[in-house]
């Protein structure tokens, strides 16, 4: 092999070296690992499509569980925002239970795995707040109804157990939570799976002024509700330009005996009537003239 | 977690009871027989004591004299209690079955610690008994069989209620 004439530089050796050792420095910086928030936080204008919810062998797609922007409130109830990548609470730490729960649903997020064995306390809840505990419900005659459903996260146990933390949990009359609540969980789950949408819920309790307790300590709710925004796998709000574009379906249940052969579908109402009994505005993110649409209609 | 009475104002439904002839009556496959010292000593274990799931249930002896040594399917332990499974059948470990109220219960939830002691006792007493598991039936509202076989070839345990919506 023919050696190459070795060419003269035109730098010092030391010059050489501090611009190789600036080099590396810089891409140290620009290559290493950034500290990323586990929870996306919801753009502020709509950017790109996301990608499809397929099933995945590395684990659940959790999409932002607000994108559809938090419920906002008329008033100044107490809400504490607690946010994990399987759902968002809004705690009221005076009722002792959520404002509302906010989650994506997609096909990625059934599995297999088994449900957890107890329901305990979300370690998430601020200092100060009542410790709420399982027992609180022993022996009231609720059950203790779950917002985001067991079922709903089901890829590894570590997913399902958040479900059973009782900030996801509101007291619900036996026939509620194993009527037409669960009749509304199986037709959101066959969206989900067998019509490959992507859901954005929320979901929570309506109170009076001055709600049953559970031990003196959970607020019983008068009725239970629940908002779902429905749109093909991989869509969310940057693809939302006309009402077309998205299926709202609103229910609004009440919290009593007898209803457990009754279909979710006895119990459906408009976004509209749940804003005016909760006193949330819901899905503030959505442009206004496609919110005054999908809110006045039954979906 | 012990059974304290409900306080609920509204009536309750039929579809929350029972639905076997064995559910109605736990005890009727045993009726004709009297109670052994197994089944007294579950009955005590369990006695006030609530299996807590979505909803909450009591403890109820089942038994069945006679069934022999041999193993058992699931199938074949419901039939031989009398029991029709009423959707899915499915078997639990008692280590699962029990968890909630053992190795996964709330530490914050000094009720369900204070139980633990009893709990622990009464799945230590079932595994005394031979191949003793779990059996569940039902969609929503599963009656689950926690039986095994005596060393006299009698089937004996208990059944409550796991609400799973």
């Amino acid at each position: 092999m023919a050696r190459r004439p070795r060419t003269s530089s035109r730098f010092p050796t030391w010059l050489r070296l501090v611009i190789t050792a600036s080099i590396v420095i810089l891409g140290y910086y620009l290559g290493r690992d950034r500290i990323i928030d586990p929870v996306p936080q919801p753009p502020s204008r709509p950017t790109r499509p996301t990608p499809p919810s397929a099933p995945t062998a590395a684990g659940p797609i959790y999409r932002d569980a607000i994108a559809f922007g938090a419920p906002v409130a008329s008033d100044d109830r107490p809400s504490v925002l607690i946010r994990r990548p399987q759902y968002t609470v809004s705690y009221n730490t005076k009722l002792n239970v959520a404002n509302w729960v906010a989650w994506n649903l997609n096909a990625s997020q059934f599995g297999d795995a088994p449900r957890s064995s107890s329901f305990t306390t979300d370690p998430l809840l601020p200092d100060g707040a009542e410790r709420i505990v399982s027992s609180d419900y022993t022996g009231s005659g609720y059950d203790r109804g779950h917002m985001v459903r067991s079922e709903e996260r089901t890829r590894t146990p570590a997913e399902n157990k958040t479900t059973f933390y009782l900030s996801n949990v509101l007291p619900q009359t036996h026939d509620l939570n194993a009527g037409p609540w669960l009749n509304l969980e199986l037709f959101c789950q066959s969206l989900a799976q067998h019509e490959n949408r992507d859901l954005y819920i929320v979901a929570g309790g309506m109170f009076g002024s001055r709600p049953k307790r559970l031990n003196g300590k959970v607020a019983v709710p008068s009725a239970t509700w629940k908002v779902i925004v429905s749109l093909p796998a991989g869509r969310g709000l940057a693809d939302v330009h006309s009402a077309g574009d998205l299926r709202v379906i609103a229910a609004l249940m009440p919290n009593q005996t007898g209803l457990l052969k009754r279909p979710w579908t006895d119990f459906q109402t408009t976004v509209d009537e749940i804003e005016r009994q909760t006193g949330l505005d819901l899905l503030p993110t959505l442009p206004d003239e496609i919110e005054r649409v999908v809110e006045a209609t039954k979906g | 977690m012990t059974s304290r009475s409900k306080h609920h104002d509204d009536e309750s439904t039929d579809e929350h009871k029972p639905k076997s002839a064995a559910d109605a009556d736990p005890k009727a496959a045993s009726k004709a027989d009297k109670p052994t010292d197994i089944e007294a000593e579950l009955t005590h274990a369990a006695d006030g004591l609530l299996y807590l799931s979505e909803g909450e249930a009591p403890f109820e002896p089942v038994f069945k004299p006679g069934v022999g040594s041999a193993a058992m399917t699931p199938e074949e332990t419901l039939k031989a209690l009398g029991v029709a499974a009423d959707g899915p059948v499915e078997v639990r470990t008692l280590d699962r079955f029990f968890a909630g109220a053992l190795e996964d219960s709330d530490p914050a939830d000094d009720t369900i610690q204070s139980l633990r002691p009893r709990f622990q006792a009464l799945k230590d007493l079932l595994l005394t008994l031979t191949d003793a598991k779990a059996i569940c039936t039902g969609e929503v509202d599963k009656r689950c069989y926690l039986v095994g076989r005596t060393s006299t070839g009698d089937l004996a345990g208990l059944v409550t209620t796991a609400t799973e919506t």
